[in-house]
């Protein structure tokens, strides 16, 4: 939840379009998505084949999850 | 925002709890007696945190347990732990924890504008710093008017 409203601020401030949706680990496995953002603990436990898996370690720090956001999406691009 | 969600009696500090269950535990009876939660809630919070792990650790030393709405809250309800003695909670990164705020909510849109504010709240080091470093409730309750008044 809070993770979500980060990410939301994150991409909006980058100008990239998305859809946040929150889930479990296991619906995460199955979703079809470009990328997981999660933590450290539940990471290893989405086994999802083509969403690159993002670990957020301080789900209330901006600047983390903005410079993580910024780089799994650049990767995406190229 | 946060200020009027907390009260003396949704407040303890010095918490010496032993393990991550009875800290828990303890920020879930704080729910419970400012009647936000029924006796239920909390046992609800425990296993709750035991089915997720780690997850209600959300930042270096600070966690937010809490369990569905439909296993005994009664309203919105935030609490807050200081431990003296912080506990594990198997979190690798965020381990220790000493700050445990418990949270309530009837329902997932009710809470959405609290969260953030204590999400905000927590970001700020200066601000969990000086939660540690206080020593009585009414410290604790200043902390959170001060931060508040800033923003």
């Amino acid at each position: 939840m809070i993770l979500k409203s980060r990410l939301k601020e994150a991409l909006n401030a980058q100008g990239v379009d998305h859809i946040l949706d929150v889930t479990d680990a296991s619906a995460a496995s199955g979703q079809d998505a470009d990328l997981i953002f999660t933590s450290d603990e539940l990471a290893p436990k989405i086994r999802n084949k083509k969403a690159k898996v993002v670990i957020i370690n301080n789900f209330t720090d901006r600047s983390e999850i903005r410079q993580k956001a910024e780089q799994a999406v650049a990767e995406l691009g190229g | 925002m946060l200020r009027e969600a907390l009260d003396h009696g949704s407040v303890l500090v010095g918490g010496e709890p032993g393990d991550w269950r009875e800290a828990v535990k303890a920020s879930g009876r704080l729910l419970v007696a400012v009647g936000a939660a029924e006796e239920r809630y909390v046992t609800a919070m425990v296993r709750t945190t035991e089915e997720l792990g780690p997850y209600a650790v959300i930042a270096p030393g600070v966690a937010i347990p809490h369990a569905r709405p439909e296993e005994g809250a009664r309203r919105v309800g935030l609490s807050l732990a200081v431990l003296s003695e912080p506990v594990e909670f198997g979190s690798k990164q965020n381990d220790p924890v000493d700050l445990v705020f418990g949270f309530s909510t009837t329902d997932s849109d009710a809470h959405v504008e609290l969260i953030q504010a204590l999400a905000d709240f927590i970001e700020k080091p200066e601000n969990t710093e000086a939660l540690r470093g206080a020593s009585t409730v009414e410290e604790v309750l200043q902390v959170v008017e001060r931060s508040e008044g800033d923003a």
